[in-house]
């Protein structure tokens, strides 16, 4: 299976005098993940029901593989959607529910059950336990697993998930991520990914698109949005980041590119070490510098740092991303 | 605490007492109520012959049923307004009828038939009852309404077009509801005694209406002896009995099924 590439052009989505989306201009290539990444209220959900067809905009068009779509009905664009409260059917079993996309497409009863069976045990679900059971019966991994199965038998040209993991625990998401990734490759869908958390984001994503207030701001690879934010907010909101007054806007260090007592360094302070907190591996070490709060990590082998020494602190030019607002 | 296990029985008995004496004389060997002669069903053998009271039973259950499937009917739609401000407005303009005292409906509902020059009739009083029961089976309709509209869409990502999703999903999710609105409106209209005396027109009885028409003047014949009164009242109560049992039943199979909502 080959995913269509989708693109949105120039959307603008109001509700009453609410702007959801102000302009939204997004190529999302054909057979990748690409995650939507942006604060509650941001309009990433809005986004995902324009490209779905469940919302018409308020301007701007949609195309997929170069085909107007702006005005197709939801059940024509050949899509897969798990929203952020699954919507399973109550009615249905297991089986039925994932079934329910192809008996609306008439596929024979034979073929219908390979196919279930397939998506099934393409999400971790064995079908000989699950397919007859009814989904109250079932964990919210579990559940969250079905309604995957469920938009993935279809087939679909785009997969859109909104924050489909966001109730979970932390080890259930990692292994459901990890999953979700293998599924896409070996199906080869377009998938778009919907979350407010950065570290699935990081996790999942070949293309991040950081969204605020209704607005893309930054488009690219995991690696190039970390290493080159174009804003203090893309780089507060993805990573950590130190974020300072300098020429021309501000000036944006990651901690672990602080050093402390460099042999060699650009730019050096003087500093106080205010705090220290072991996470596994790594030390987070808030360092006081002329009254401001400098974050630092550091791997935890061989530094011996502690709250109250006198250290200094630098980085280097090439490590520094200036950026306007 | 025992004053109040007391005052509790108390209640109990005073909300049962006066059915159950009624239930008891409608086996009363006697024409007269309050005094026992031995058991009998012969009140009951009367109404099986009893040609009125059959025709009040058959009015009653065609307004019931009509009232109670044109009334969800037109309430579905609006329980199912996705948009949750709309909602809002709608559920504010719906639930002044249920706390409108009865009397003063009847009474409008009557000055609007004559001002309208409408026969009173079996039409008259379907509209009564249907007008109010709306407001019924969209409170009852209500809780499964969002969840209906909610899962169409859901429905409508996975292929099927708007018909197909409502009736292969909003339909069956919003069963419950269904369920629960056609059963409130059939009660609310199988029991209505004022709207119905007050938009019947001569010669239309419902089981309620025959009821209040044979109490208020009792005793000069068989059917309208005290005891016979008794057996007529206490059937109606054994209709509502059973549908509210039916009800029960449907309801705790399902949510054995489907968990609950
Ligand atoms: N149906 C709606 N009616 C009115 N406002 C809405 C509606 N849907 C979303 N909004 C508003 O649009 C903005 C974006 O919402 P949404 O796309 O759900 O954000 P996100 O998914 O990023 O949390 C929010 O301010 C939200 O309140
Ligand atoms: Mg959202």
């Amino acid at each position: 299976m080959k995913g269509v590439e989708v693109y949105v052009e120039g959307i603008t989505k109001k509700y009453g005098s609410t702007t959801a989306l102000d302009g939204v201009t997004l190529r999302i290539p054909p057979s990748e993940i690409t995650t939507l990444l942006g604060p509650s209220g941001c309009g990433k959900t809005t986004l995902l029901k324009i490209i779905a067809g469940l919302e018409p905009p308020t301007k701007g068009r949609v195309y997929f593989d170069g085909r107007d779509v702006t005005n197709l009905a939801p059940e024509k664009r050949n899509i897969g959607f798990v929203f952020q409260d699954l919507a399973l059917f109550p009615h249905l079993n297991v089986f039925e529910n994932v079934a329910f996309g192809l008996r609306v497409r008439r596929v024979p009863e034979a073929e219908v059950k390979k196919r279930v069976y397939w998506a099934l045990d393409l999400v971790g679900l064995d079908p000989s336990e699950f397919a007859r059971r009814r989904i109250h019966e079932l964990s919210g991994g579990q559940q969250q697993r079905v309604a995957i199965a469920r938009a993935l038998v279809i087939e679909p040209a785009v997969l859109l998930l909104d924050e489909p993991f966001a109730h979970l625990d932390y080890k259930i998401k990692q292994r459901l991520l990890l999953q979700l990734k293998r599924i896409q490759r070996e199906t080869g869908a377009t998938v778009v990914y919907v979350t407010h958390d950065q570290n699935e984001a990081m996790a999942v994503s070949h293309k991040i698109a950081v969204m605020n207030n209704g607005k893309i701001l930054q488009v690219g690879s995991p690696e190039e949005v970390y290493e080159k934010p174009n804003s203090s907010f893309v780089a507060s909101f993805f990573g950590e980041a130190n974020v300072l007054p300098g020429e021309g806007g501000f000036i944006v260090i990651r901690p672990e590119r602080v050093l402390i007592n460099p042999d060699r360094a650009d730019t050096v302070y003087d500093a106080y070490i205010e705090d220290v907190v072991f996470q596994g591996p790594l030390l987070h070490i808030e360092a006081r510098v002329n009254g401001k709060i400098i974050k630092i990590i550091k791997p935890r082998n061989g530094m011996v740092v502690k709250p109250g020494d006198k250290v200094r602190i630098g980085w280097l030019q090439k490590d520094v991303r200036v950026v306007p607002e | 605490m025992k004053l109040l296990k007391y005052y509790t029985y108390a209640l109990i008995a005073m909300l049962y007492i006066p059915i159950i004496v009624m239930i008891l004389y409608s086996f009363d060997n006697s024409k007269y109520f309050g005094e026992w002669n031995g058991f009998t069903l012969r009140w009951y053998e009367q109404l099986l012959h009893d040609t009125q009271a059959w025709s009040a039973l058959k009015n009653s259950m065609v307004v019931a049923v009509l009232s109670a499937v044109i009334s969800t009917a037109i309430a579905i739609p609006a329980a199912l307004m996705a948009r949750d401000r709309e909602k809002d407005i709608v559920s504010l303009m719906i639930y002044p009828p249920v706390i409108i005292p009865e009397i003063t409906e009847a009474v409008a509902l009557m000055l609007l038939l004559i001002y309208l020059g409408f026969p009173l009739g079996l039409v008259s009083v379907l509209i009564g009852h249907t007008a109010f029961n709306i407001a019924y089976a969209y409170i009852a309709l209500s809780p499964v309404g969002g969840t209906g509209a909610r899962l169409a869409v859901a429905a409508r990502t996975l292929g099927a077009d708007r018909f197909t999703a409502f009736l292969k999903v909003t339909i069956p999710v919003s069963m419950p509801g269904i369920i629960a609105a056609l059963g409130l409106t059939f009660m609310m209209s199988f029991t209505d005694f004022i709207k119905t005396l007050f938009t019947k027109g001569p010669g239309f009885d419902t089981l309620p209406i025959l009821v209040w028409n044979r109490a208020r003047r009792p005793g000069l014949t068989p059917y309208t002896s005290q005891p016979a009164i008794a057996a007529l009242a206490t059937t109606l109560i054994l209709i509502s009995i059973a549908i509210a049992l039916a009800y029960t039943l449907y309801e705790v199979r399902r949510s054995e099924k489907q968990g609950e909502l």
